[in-house]
């Protein structure tokens, strides 16, 4: 086993550890914790598959976005003083269907032959090969994309301004 | 590099985590984080099956170009689902699914 | 996996883990006396401004006066609040410093000592910057304290906000690079390594070409690093200390550390970027001595500045700060990347970039001028219900009241 693999073994082992933390914690803003622990591991992961820059896109992005969950998180649910139920009555059947959903994938998986290079011999993806890609052929994908993103923010505002005579 | 297919597991049981925890969680902003799960763990395989299956795939980039797709659209999709849920806040005095159970209030 | 490049110990054959080691030690050395060294300054400075002396007891001059200090820190008792949530309490000051740590690792010092010249420093530095909210939202949640929780969002607050204009001024900065590798029909790649930004300033740096960028990003730095006039997270006559009000001893010191650390690290990215760092004026030939000793005197004359506003400039209010980053900084921001980016586009000069970047410049401080003047006088009339007496600024115009 290269170092490579252990490194990969075990921020693997990080994010499924965080991911439990989201779905377990019995207070919102460890699950909210877990998650930035869970996503810091993808960005791990995304470095190890040899693709820097999506990492560091991960972490700036995800960075901004997960703090501002965590406060709202905070806010929102008073997360000390009213400590509610956290979980729906379904669990048993939840977890039915999580683990038939991950035999499934694990069965597939295995079975199927994938036609991949050698492990050993990928080489790095240069990210300026991915610029290119991305203002060339994906031009168009990226602008209807940022207008997603301009629709969403207006969205959002919208949403969360306060009523007429509300304050 | 670990082989393919380890790498694919280990994004099975980061989906299957997530969808764990939207089924059981009765918080709006948990079940985000748990949908915020799923997606990562498909990105996780869009890089996956790029960096894989450059060599026999003529050497495309589409599973990249997806997972930063993938990480702008969630961006999006957090501002958005946080304004409904303040939304939800201020008009129910709560953030628990469960007890939204009016069409119309 | 990319293949580590050890540049300057290469010659001394050493075993990578032994290269490794020496640098961490090398950056935890300088970290630290960077930060007492820092201190003991900044009580000077501040000092003199305010025409006392500082610290005089302590060793020559007062010198050892924050080596004392930290030892006071180290030996003191560590408390934690009973009603505390401990995990997320004790690992928060950690949280805080690691990221701040991390982000040494692409900054060229001169031409060679660079702990890894990464291809997309500008873009790590800024990713790995902003996880240290993770810490200062833990520390303001975990303390279970009302102040400590409004300091931590209001970081929180402020640190989103002001990234965004820095980030913007930045791509501005990058374009410039991106037209003069692009010239003759070469690649963009490294466009975004600071050590090439540095690299094309043999001549002009480019705070000629870019005297808003330099503004902006002077102006985002104060407010994440929560220095006056953006200090309001951490002001005590507001929120009483703000999100490390219930740490002591050695968490706390280890807040003090990532603070001044990071002081360090975003005036040499500024001076990096906008003055030429090791490289303006005297170019690559001037060997690695003068190159440190290059980027510590800009870097030094900055942080300078720095502390000198903190001893002039009034606190601003929380709204006002929002507001003025998201109203002001972020369009002109914007409105500086799209001419760059479009004067670059049609083949323009660098010249006529500057002289718009100058004219931007100076339409901002125009716009604050006069909204701080109608501030005042408005605030005058409402107050006092009298005739308009200046405050805030016009307090020290040598009109006085008009």
């Amino acid at each position: 086993m290269s170092a490579t693999e252990i490194v990969f073994y075990g921020i693997a082992f990080v994010m499924i550890g965080g991911g439990l933390g989201v779905v377990l914690a019995r207070n919102i803003v460890h699950s909210a914790l877990a998650l930035i622990l869970a996503l810091g591991a993808v960005a791990g992961i995304y470095v190890i598959l040899t693709v820097e820059f999506l990492a560091l896109t991960q972490l700036v992005v995800y960075g901004g976005a997960v703090i501002m969950l965590v406060l709202f998180a905070l806010m929102l649910t008073r997360a000390r003083e009213r400590p509610q139920a956290l979980f729906g009555k379904n669990r048993p059947i939840a977890f039915t269907i999580a683990a038939g959903l991950l035999a499934a994938f694990v069965a597939g998986i295995v079975a199927s032959e994938w036609a991949t290079a050698n492990p050993d011999d990928i080489e790095p993806v240069p990210f300026q090969e991915i610029g290119d890609v991305l203002f060339s052929a994906w031009a168009v994908p990226f602008e209807v994309i940022s207008v997603v993103l301009v629709i969403a923010m207006a969205g959002a505002i919208l949403l969360s301004q306060p009523d007429q005579g509300e304050q | 590099m670990p082989p393919l297919e380890h790498v694919l597991v280990v994004s099975a049981i980061l989906f299957s985590i997530g969808v764990y925890g939207v089924l059981t969680r009765r918080n709006a902003v948990n079940i985000l984080m748990s949908v915020e799960l799923m997606l990562n763990a498909v990105s996780i395989n869009m890089v996956a099956f790029a960096i894989y299956g450059r060599v026999a795939f003529d050497n495309t980039f589409t599973g990249i170009i997806f997972a930063f797709f993938i990480v702008v659209v969630a961006a999006a999709e957090v501002a958005l689902a946080l304004g409904i849920v303040v939304r939800l806040f201020r008009n129910r005095a709560t953030a628990n699914v469960d007890e939204v159970n009016l069409l119309k209030w | 996996m990319p293949e580590i490049v050890l540049s300057e110990f290469a010659g001394l054959g050493l075993p990578d883990w032994i290269d490794a080691l020496i640098r961490i030690v090398f950056i935890v050395a300088l970290m630290t006396v960077n930060a007492l060294a820092l201190i003991y300054l900044e009580r000077k400075i501040l000092a003199r401004f305010q025409q006392r002396v500082g610290p005089t007891r302590t060793g020559p001059f007062g010198m050892l006066q924050s080596l004392a200090d930290a030892l006071k820190l180290l030996t003191k008792e560590d408390v934690r609040p009973a009603s505390a949530d401990r995990w997320v309490f004790e690992l928060a000051p950690y949280f805080a410093f690691v990221p701040i740590f991390l982000v040494f690792i692409p900054i060229p010092w001169t031409e060679t000592w660079i702990v890894r010249d990464l291809e997309l420093g500008f873009l790590y530095v800024f990713g790995v910057l902003g996880l240290n909210l993770v810490g200062v939202v833990m520390a303001g949640w975990g303390s279970d304290n009302k102040y400590a929780l409004l300091g931590a969002v209001r970081a929180a607050a402020q640190a989103i906000s002001y990234e965004l204009p820095m980030l913007l001024v930045s791509v501005g900065v990058i374009l410039v690079v991106a037209a003069r590798l692009t010239v003759d029909g070469g690649s963009a790649f490294g466009a975004v390594n600071l050590n090439v930004i540095a690299l094309e300033q043999t001549t002009t740096p480019f705070l000629l070409l870019q005297p808003l960028g330099f503004a902006i990003f002077m102006i985002g730095a104060l407010a994440e690093l929560h220095r006056p006039p953006f200090d309001m997270p951490i002001a005590e006559s507001e929120v009483v200390g703000g999100y490390f009000v219930e740490y002591s001893g050695i968490r706390w010191s280890f807040f003090f550390l990532a603070e001044y650390t990071a002081l360090l690290l975003l005036v040499v990215i500024g001076s990096t970027v906008f003055l030429g760092g090791w490289n303006f004026p005297f170019g690559e030939d001037v060997g690695l001595g003068l190159q440190v000793l290059l980027t510590i005197a800009k870097t030094a004359a900055v942080i300078f500045v720095l502390f000198w506003s903190r001893a002039v400039l009034p606190r601003l209010r929380i709204d006002q700060l929002m507001a003025f980053s998201w109203k002001v900084l972020l369009p002109f921001s914007i409105v500086q990347v799209l001419a760059n980016a479009i004067i670059l586009a049609y083949g323009g000069g660098e010249w006529i970039i500057g002289i718009t970047s100058l004219a931007l410049l100076l339409l901002l401080i125009g716009l604050v001028y006069g909204r701080v003047r109608t501030l005042s006088r408005g605030a005058g009339r409402s107050l006092n219900k009298q005739p308009a007496r200046p405050r805030l600024i016009t307090a020290h115009d040598p009109a006085g009241g008009d």
